[in-house]
């Protein structure tokens, strides 16, 4: 657990404690009390199109485990292997689980990533459509969540994109529980953080 | 040389433009963002007028980054558009917190500002007199570019950012003058006034923007990406999984002291932190 | 499996500048055996890491204390970063950036084997981001990358201090040699399992160049200059921090008979120091701060970003003045400090001066080679030129004696002040400035009986001084001139 995470809790701690001490009048209110321990992401609100070509919303995803990643199909390495280490994770996933989680690929690349290429993306790769939702947004909405997740990508001249490989855990409130970063990292811990929060196995 | 010229001539036109906005003729911003929600204002309150920073067209030309990308050109192009002639004020980013309750201190979420968001405001809709015309500081990336769409507008991108910055009063190319850095420099060495400066602070640059060096440091959409290394696809030869290491990047001028201290500090930043001395200004893309 | 951490996505920008960036898990370090194979260096098993405790941090020239404890611990350093104005000379004012809120930075003191759990916080007013090298680290970028700061925010790392050794540390942020000239650097001792051998006194002294647009000496508020820093051409060259850190009431001090440790670092940006304690010889010298020892050393060379440790044993009293013998830096940079060592003399090892004769050949204080001083000399000066140009030939020839003040020092020089000696008779003034003055003399009824060497001075100089000296601190007679000084010369 890092710093941050830590400090991010410790004010909910606080804000939970402070949450029944009244604090209606905003004008004296204590600042950044309730409102601090919102790090929900669904507090993004904007618009994206899934890979069917529906209007889809982050909070859409709310009461789910989410694993998530950005990425931009025409990356010829960093993505499929991420893509891959995602694979990875969901396969060790006892199966009873597998509705419990869903996988999220933000893509990166506004331009090029249209619902159709994402979909057919998905189909190379066999995301089950179930599980996986790959999501198209403009510029604004890509950056948002690429910020909140703390991903740094940069477009190069040719289209594609620099950028960093992490992979992010999501409680079933949109709120950060884990990351992973870099690339072929142990999934170990991932797969640990997701079975923790997932009801004792239906194992079959 | 006719290049050169043109932009003389529509930095002239410019300066003009920002002479009559000294005399209070303010543009006011276009576009659906700009709205008012009366019934979250307050019932007491009426909310505060919001003007528009005037808008300075920006010619098209070349930004040479200090880290180009691998395979990248050593200058980008950088298409027209327009960029605020001054940073945002705390007078009005408090007619944005009017508008958009969310934004204000006490209400916004962890994620999208730190606990010292408008820190130096009195209350969610308050602040000293004093400070009404100085850049607004403390404010998150989030919440400057909530206040930008608000406006109507945008931040401008670091590509943006640094091509004008890069402008002396004089000249488009400030920084091969000697006495260019040495003036950023001079500011950066000192610390903070007591009292901040009114956001128009300091004269005009080249294109008539003012407060680039010497006010605040300001945000850019795209400031989490300066750092990143060269195309992890054209990297080749060196331990490919370490995405980050295998890029080689050297800076495309190493004696631009000023401008390592801007891509060192926006590398500093992430996206909900509010830092004393940093604030924003707005952009719109170029008009047709 | 260490947990990831979020902050090493943050790309460090000494990263930048050495084209070797350190992204997520890539910059974790193999955790394990790394303490068993630098057996050579740690020589003995640091043990196991117990409890925790909270690093004692000071300002130089102050050290912590040392490190009793028989074991290794986690070790909680809370360092702060400020950014403030302060003097690096007397009335010349610099921007600092600081570790701690000194130049150098807070001294750390750790034992090997320990945990080190490091706080690095930027204060909220802070211009700049910036983050911490220790080259005690054994990790990628010294710990740059996961200390690197945004201002109003705090980062933490850790790591465990394999190697003994006094380290210095540095601020990495880009423009890393403008973050290092401004002063952000220190020192780091990591104590050997046995700790260091106990000494009498150990102080932190801490060398640093300084570039500002004025020259030396030039008043008020100086900017950085970032030519002068290119070209490596400091204005300043001093210890801990500002000229004069280290003179005065602000000496070192030792009594005769102690053993002193000095923990010298250099902080650079530019410049390696010749570091030398005039008049003592280092029994002891750990060069470049590693753990073998070299012995009877006088001078020793610290890299920039290099420390040593100086140990030597104070026989005799007196001053001691520590300097960078690249002497130049010493008498016109700054690079001067002093240790004020007190107690007994002991005649043998150094007698004091024995025996004063006076050596003609060359003269006194102002030395002048024959031929080289023609400069036209008005015949004639004013009362008031003469009492300017004569206060500074007093400052420069007589006042390390005479006193500012003209009082003299009781029992060795005698008053100017009201002096009836020098009052009562204007050529017998001149031929003692002219020719010295060997034997008793009786001053306001008290007798002196020292030696004024002969000051080889000019003839006008001669006048210009009498004239002051005859005509201050309530003195008064009137002037003196080129044709009375030459009179009494011929007279001879």
């Amino acid at each position: 657990m890092n710093a941050k995470t830590i400090a991010i809790l410790i004010l909910a701690l606080a804000a939970l404690a402070l949450a029944g001490c009244g604090g209606g009048d905003e004008e004296s209110a204590p600042d950044h009390t309730d409102a601090a321990a919102q790090t929900s992401l669904f507090l993004l609100d904007g618009d994206w199109t899934d890979q069917t070509g529906a209007v889809r919303v982050l909070e859409d995803f709310r009461g789910k485990l989410i694993v998530t990643a950005m990425m931009f199909t025409n990356c010829s390495y960093a993505c499929p292997r991420i893509v891959a280490d995602l694979q990875g994770i969901e396969a060790a996933i006892p199966a009873g689980n597998r509705d419990d989680v869903q996988f999220l690929l933000v893509s990166m690349d506004s331009d090029r990533d249209t619902p159709e290429v994402l979909e057919a993306f998905a189909n190379e790769k066999g995301l089950d459509p179930k599980h996986w939702t790959l999501l198209h947004g403009d510029e604004f909405e890509v950056r948002g969540v690429g910020a909140a997740l703390g991903v740094r990508f940069k477009r190069g001249i040719k289209g594609d994109f620099a950028h960093s490989n992490i992979i992010t855990v999501l409680d079933r409130e949109g709120r950060q529980v884990f990351q992973l970063e870099g690339l072929n990292a142990d999934a170990a811990p991932v797969v640990a953080a997701i079975r923790e929060r997932l009801p004792r196995a239906k194992s079959k | 040389m006719k290049r050169r010229l043109t932009l003389l001539l529509v930095s002239a036109g410019l300066l003009l433009v920002a002479v009559s906005c000294d005399r209070g003729q303010t543009q006011v911003a276009q576009g659906e963002g700009v709205s008012y929600s009366k019934s979250e204002a307050g019932p007491s309150q009426a909310p505060p007028p919001f003007e528009a920073t005037l808008l300075v067209a920006i010619p098209a030309g070349t930004y040479r980054p200090l880290y180009p990308g691998k395979d990248e050109p050593e200058s980008l192009e950088v298409t027209a558009f327009q960029m605020e002639a001054h940073p945002v004020t705390n007078g009005q980013f408090l007619a944005f917190v009017h508008a958009e309750s969310k934004w204000r201190r006490s209400l916004v979420p962890g994620l999208f500002a730190d606990a010292g968001y408008l820190g130096h405001w009195n209350s969610d809709l308050s602040f000293d007199e004093a400070i009404r015309d100085a850049p607004v500081t403390r404010v998150s990336w989030f919440a400057a570019r909530a206040f930008a769409k608000w406006a109507g507008r945008r931040l401008p991108t670091l590509a943006e950012w640094e091509y004008v910055g890069a402008a002396s009063e004089s000249s488009p190319y400030g920084r091969d003058e000697p006495s260019y850095n040495q003036v950023i420099l001079d500011w950066y060495s000192l610390p903070a006034p007591q009292v901040p400066l009114a956001a128009n602070t300091g004269n005009p640059n080249f294109y008539g923007v003012q407060g680039l060096h010497g006010l605040v440091w300001e945000w850019v959409a795209d400031f989490n990406t300066a750092l990143v290394t060269g195309e992890s696809r054209g990297d080749s030869g060196l331990d490919r999984n370490l995405f980050c290491g295998s890029g080689s990047i050297g800076a495309a001028d190493p004696s631009d002291y000023a401008a390592f201290m801007r891509f060192a500090f926006r590398s500093s930043l992430e996206a909900a932190y509010c830092v004393n001395n940093l604030g924003f200004r707005c952009a719109t893309d170029a008009e047709e | 499996m260490n947990s990831p951490r979020k902050t090493t996505a943050r790309l460090s920008t000494v990263a930048l500048l050495t084209a070797a960036t350190f992204l997520g898990s890539c910059s974790e370090p193999a955790p394990s055996a790394i303490a068993a194979t630098n057996g050579a260096q740690t020589q003995v098993d640091p043990g196991p890491v117990v409890g925790a405790e909270l690093a004692v941090l000071t300002s130089p020239p102050m050290v912590p204390p040392p490190i009793t404890r028989d074991h290794a611990t986690k070790l909680i350093v809370n360092l702060e970063v400020r950014e403030f104005i302060g003097e690096i000379a007397d009335g010349v004012e610099y921007t600092f950036w600081t570790f701690g809120g000194s130049v150098p930075g807070s001294f750390i003191r750790t034992r090997v084997g320990d945990v080190v759990e490091f706080n690095l916080s930027n204060a909220a007013d802070n211009k700049m981001p910036h983050n911490i090298d220790l080259h005690a680290v054994t990790g990628p970028g010294g710990g740059a990358a996961s200390s690197f700061t945004a201002p109003g925010h705090t980062s933490q790392f850790s790591f465990k201090v394999l190697n003994p050794g006094l380290y210095a540390y540095h601020c990495a942020t880009a423009p890393v040699g403008m973050h290092i000239a401004n002063g952000m650097y220190g020192l780091i001792l990591v104590e050997p399992a046995g700790g260091l051998p106990p000494v009498d006194k150990e102080y932190y002294v801490m060398q640093g160049d300084f570039y500002t647009e004025g020259g030396y000496g030039e008043a008020g508020l100086q900017p950085f200059s970032m030519a002068k820093a290119l070209t490596e051409i400091p204005d300043y060259v001093v210890f801990n921090g500002r000229v004069g850190s280290l003179v005065g009431d602000n000496a070192l001090t030792a009594e005769v008979g102690e053993t002193v440790r000095m923990f010298v670092g250099n902080g650079g940006p530019n410049l390696v120091s010749s570091f030398h304690v005039i008049g003592e010889i280092f029994d002891s010298l750990y060069p470049e701060g590693g753990n073998l020892p070299n012995h009877n050393v006088q001078t020793t060379l610290i890299p920039s970003g290099g420390a040593a440790i100086a140990e030597f044993k104070v026989e005799v009293p007196g001053t001691f003045i520590l300097v960078d013998h690249s002497i130049f830096r010493a008498f016109n940079k700054g690079a001067l400090g002093m240790l004020t060592v007190t107690g007994d003399e002991d005649l043998v090892v150094y007698s004091g001066k024995q025996d004063d004769r006076i050596y003609l050949a060359e003269g006194g204080a102002v030395q002048s080679m024959p031929g080289s001083g023609a400069v036209s000399v008005p015949a004639t000066r004013t009362h008031d030129e003469r009492m300017a140009l004569g206060e500074r030939g007093y400052v420069a020839n007589c006042l390390a004696c005479h006193q500012s003040t003209g009082l003299g020092i009781p029992a060795a020089f005698p008053p100017l002040a009201g002096s009836d000696f020098l009052m009562a008779d204007k050529a017998r003034s001149i031929g003692v400035v002219l020719n010295g003055l060997t034997g008793a003399v009786t001053v306001n009824g008290t007798k002196f009986d020292s030696i004024m060497p002969m000051l080889n001075l000019a003839d006008d100089d001669v006048a210009n001084i009498l004239t002051y000296v005859r005509n201050t601190w309530g003195n008064e007679g009137e002037m003196v001139n080129l044709e009375e000084v030459r009179a009494v010369r011929a007279a001879k």
